[in-house]
C-alpha cells in the first residue's frame, strides 16, 4: 500500500505541475482584476503542496505487513468488458439507435459476465430493449436517436 | 402569521394533481432507489434530472426533493432485512436493526424506522420553515466575501469529517474546483483546458461526473469479485411497535430529529454524520450501552429519525443561501438552475411557488411515505431477491441514459465512463468522491466570489478578514481544518471508521 501511496502522490504531483503550467498559459491578470488563469493556476499550486505533503507522509510510513489477499479472484476481464460496452454503447448509439444498442448491451452483460442460458439473456435483453424504447421515447419523449430502425 | 400564509399557498401549489403525482413518482423512486444498494441518491437525481426538463421548475425541484428524503426510508430496509445499507446514511442502522430482524423483530425495526423518520420529518419542516426565511434575510447582507468564505468553510467541515486521509480529502476538492474551471470563463469568456473539444465549451456536466463515480463505479467494484446475495429468509409480521417499544423509541427520536435537523444545517455535514452521532448519544444515555449492537430499538429509532430531520436541514442552506451541503443537494441546486432559477436569498421573493411549494411537498411526501412504506415493505423484499447479474446491467443501462439525455450528446457517455473509471480507482485507493462533488459544484460559485471580491477591495486580499461575517467563516473553516495538527481526529471520525468498517 505504502508504494501505492507514492505513486498517487507523484501523480497528484505531475497533475498540478501539468496544470500550473496550462493555466499559466491562460491571461493571469492582476491583482485587483484577475484574469482567466488566476483561480486554476492557485489550485494547481496548492494541489502541488498537498501532493508533495502527501508524498513525504507516505515515505515516512513504514512498510506495514502486507494485506492479506482476498481468497476470491480478482476479475479484472469483467471491468475490461463493461468499459468496453459503455464505450461501444456511445460510440454507436447514433447508428444503431436505443432498441438495437440495448438489446446488444444486455445480451453482452448477461452472457459474458455471469453467463446466464441463452432462452434467458434473449427474453431479458429484448424485454430490456422494448421496455427502454417504451419508457424513455414514447412515454418520457426523451428523443435518443431510434438509428437503423427509424421509429 | 405571513409564515402561515405563505405555507398555506405552498400547499396550495404541492397538492395540484400534477404536483401530486411527480411527489409521489419522487418518493416512490427514492425509496426504490434506498433499497437498492449500490445506488445512492445522487446518482438517482442525476438520472432522473433530464426527465424533468420538459416539466414546470417546481413540479420538477418536488420530484427530485421527494428521491432525496425518499432515499432515507428506503435505505433502512436493506439495512434491518439483509445487512447492507440502501445508502451510507442508514449504515448504522445495520448495527441493531440487522439484529432485531434476526430475532424476529424486523416488523417492530422496520415500523419504528417509518414511524420515526416521519415524526422526525414533520418536526424538521416546521424548523425549516422558520429557519430558511430568517437565513434568507441575513443572507441578503452577504457579499462576495462573505460567500467565498462560507464556501471555505463548508469544504473544511466536509474535509475534516472525511473518511481517511485530509490531505487526500483536499486533494479530492482541488482536483473538483479544476474540473470546474473547464470551458468558458463566465468573467471573460475566456475558454479554459477545453483543447478545441467543443462538448467542452460549456464545462464538465455534473450529472455525467456523478453518475461515474457514484453508479458505474459502484458497479466495476460489484463486479470484480464474485456476486454474493444474502436473501432474508424471515417472515416480517407485526410492524406496528408495542406499547413499550414506543416508550423506549420516543425520546431517540425526539433526540435524533434535533442533532439531525441541525447539523444537516451546516454545509459540508451530510446527513450520514448526524445518525454516528445520534446512535453515539443514545448509547451513552442508555443504561445498557453494553447492549447496544445486539438488536436494540434505540439504536434504530435514533438514527433512522437524525438522517431524515439531516436531509431536511440539507436544504436549509440550498434554498435560503443557494449554497449545497452535499452531492444530493449540489444536484438540487444544478436542477433549479437549470430550470432557470436563481438558488439563494432571492429565491424566496422571485419564485415563492418553488420555495413554498417544495416546502409544502415536504410534508405532502412525508404523509406519502408513511403510507406506502410499510405496505410495500414485501415489495421492496421481492426486489431485492432480483440476482445482481440481472440489476446491474439495468443500472449501467439507466446510467447510459441518464447521461446521454442531458445534453443529447453520445460524448456525455465516454465522460461518464471515465469518471466510472476515476471513481472505481478512487475507492480503491482511499479517495472520497463526496469533496470532489462538492467543489466541482462550488467551484465556479467560489472563483466567482473571490475574483469579484478582489475587484471590489482592488486587489487586497485583507477584505477577507476584514469584514466580520467573512472573517467570522474564514477563521471556523481554517480552524476546522487544521485542528488535526493540534488535536486527535474526534470521536465524531473514529466512530464513522469504526462504523463503516
Amino acid at each position: 500500500m505504502r508504494s501505492v501511496k507514492i505513486c498517487a502522490s507523484l501523480f497528484w504531483l505531475l497533475f498540478s505541475a501539468v496544470l500550473s503550467r496550462e493555466a499559466f498559459r491562460l491571461p493571469m491578470g492582476e491583482m485587483k482584476d484577475p484574469g482567466a488563469g488566476f483561480f486554476p493556476f492557485m489550485v494547481a499550486l496548492v494541489t502541488g503542496l498537498l501532493a508533495v505533503i502527501a508524498l513525504f507522509q507516505s515515505l515516512r510510513e513504514q512498510a506495514g505487513v502486507p494485506a492479506p489477499c482476498s481468497a476470491e479472484r480478482f476479475r479484472w476481464w469483467n471491468l475490461v468488458v463493461i468499459l468496453a460496452a459503455l464505450i461501444a454503447y456511445a460510440l454507436t448509439l447514433e447508428k444503431l439507435g436505443l432498441m438495437i444498442n440495448t438489446f446488444l448491451f444486455m445480451l453482452l452483460l448477461l452472457k459474458v459476465i455471469e453467463p446466464q442460458t441463452w432462452t434467458k439473456t434473449l427474453l431479458a435483453s429484448s424485454i430490456t430493449a422494448v421496455f427502454s424504447e417504451f419508457f424513455f421515447n414514447v412515454l418520457l419523449g426523451a428523443q435518443i436517436p431510434a438509428g437503423i430502425l427509424g421509429f | 402569521m405571513d409564515v402561515f400564509r405563505d405555507l398555506l399557498f405552498g400547499f396550495s401549489i404541492a397538492t395540484l394533481p400534477m404536483n401530486l403525482l411527480f411527489c409521489f413518482i419522487g418518493v416512490l423512486v427514492g425509496t426504490l432507489i434506498g433499497v437498492l444498494p449500490g445506488i445512492g441518491p445522487p446518482a438517482a437525481l442525476s438520472l432522473l434530472l433530464p426527465v424533468t426538463f420538459h416539466v414546470p421548475p417546481v413540479s420538477a425541484i418536488i420530484l427530485l426533493a421527494g428521491i432525496m428524503y425518499g432515499a432515507m426510508y428506503g435505505g433502512s430496509t436493506t439495512s434491518i432485512l439483509v445487512n447492507i445499507p440502501g445508502e451510507a446514511a442508514s449504515v448504522v442502522t445495520c448495527l441493531d436493526g440487522y439484529r432485531m430482524a434476526r430475532q424476529g423483530r424486523a416488523g417492530a425495526a422496520l415500523g419504528i424506522s417509518a414511524f420515526g423518520s416521519f415524526i422526525a420529518g414533520t418536526v424538521s419542516i416546521f424548523l425549516l420553515i422558520f429557519l430558511a426565511p430568517t437565513l434568507a434575510k441575513f443572507a441578503l447582507r452577504f457579499g462576495p466575501p462573505e460567500y467565498f468564505s462560507l464556501m471555505i468553510m463548508g469544504l473544511s467541515i466536509l474535509v475534516y469529517l472525511a473518511r481517511g486521509s485530509i490531505i487526500n480529502a483536499l486533494i479530492m476538492v482541488c482536483f473538483g474546483l479544476m474540473l470546474g474551471t473547464v470551458g468558458l470563463d463566465n468573467m471573460t469568456g475566456v475558454t479554459r483546458f477545453t483543447y478545441k473539444i467543443t462538448s467542452l465549451m460549456d464545462g464538465l456536466g455534473l450529472v455525467q461526473i456523478v453518475i461515474g463515480l457514484f453508479g458505474v463505479s459502484e458497479v466495476f467494484l460489484n463486479v470484480e469479485r464474485a456476486f454474493k446475495q444474502e436473501v432474508l429468509k424471515t417472515k416480517i409480521k407485526g410492524l406496528l411497535p408495542n406499547r413499550e417499544e414506543w416508550r423506549r423509541s420516543i425520546f431517540p427520536i425526539g433526540r435524533g430529529t434535533i442533532i439531525g435537523f441541525f447539523l444537516g444545517v451546516i454545509p459540508g455535514m451530510s446527513v450520514v454524520i448526524p445518525t454516528f452521532l445520534s446512535y453515539t448519544l443514545e448509547k451513552r444515555l442508555s443504561k445498557h450501552p453494553e447492549k447496544f449492537g445486539t438488536g436494540m430499538i434505540e439504536g434504530v429509532a435514533g438514527p433512522e429519525s437524525a438522517n431524515n430531520a439531516a436531509s431536511c436541514g440539507t436544504l436549509v442552506p440550498m434554498l435560503s443561501l443557494g449554497i449545497p451541503t452535499g452531492a444530493a443537494t449540489a444536484l438540487l441546486l444544478g436542477a433549479l438552475m437549470i430550470h432557470g432559477l436563481r438558488p439563494g436569498p432571492l429565491l424566496m421573493t422571485e419564485s415563492p411557488e418553488v420555495f413554498w411549494g417544495v416546502v409544502a411537498s415536504l410534508y405532502v411526501g412525508n404523509v406519502m411515505l408513511l403510507i406506502l412504506n410499510l405496505p410495500l415493505i414485501p415489495l421492496w423484499v421481492k426486489i431485492l431477491k432480483i440476482p445482481y447479474h440481472y440489476l446491474f446491467p439495468l443500472i449501467l443501462l439507466f446510467c447510459i441514459i441518464g447521461s446521454y439525455t442531458t445534453n443529447n450528446n453520445s460524448y456525455d457517455i465516454i465522460i461518464m465512463t471515465i469518471f466510472g473509471m476515476i471513481g472505481y480507482l478512487m475507492k480503491k485507493l482511499d479517495y472520497e468522491a463526496a469533496p470532489l462533488v462538492l467543489a466541482l459544484v462550488l467551484g465556479p460559485i467560489m472563483e466567482n466570489a473571490v475574483r469579484r471580491s478582489l475587484v471590489i477591495s482592488d486587489g487586497d486580499v485583507t477584505v477577507f478578514f476584514t469584514r466580520p461575517i467573512s472573517a467570522f467563516f474564514l477563521i471556523a473553516g481554517l480552524l476546522i481544518l487544521f485542528s488535526p495538527l493540534f488535536l486527535k481526529k474526534t470521536r465524531v471520525s473514529a466512530e464513522l471508521r469504526t462504523g463503516e468498517e
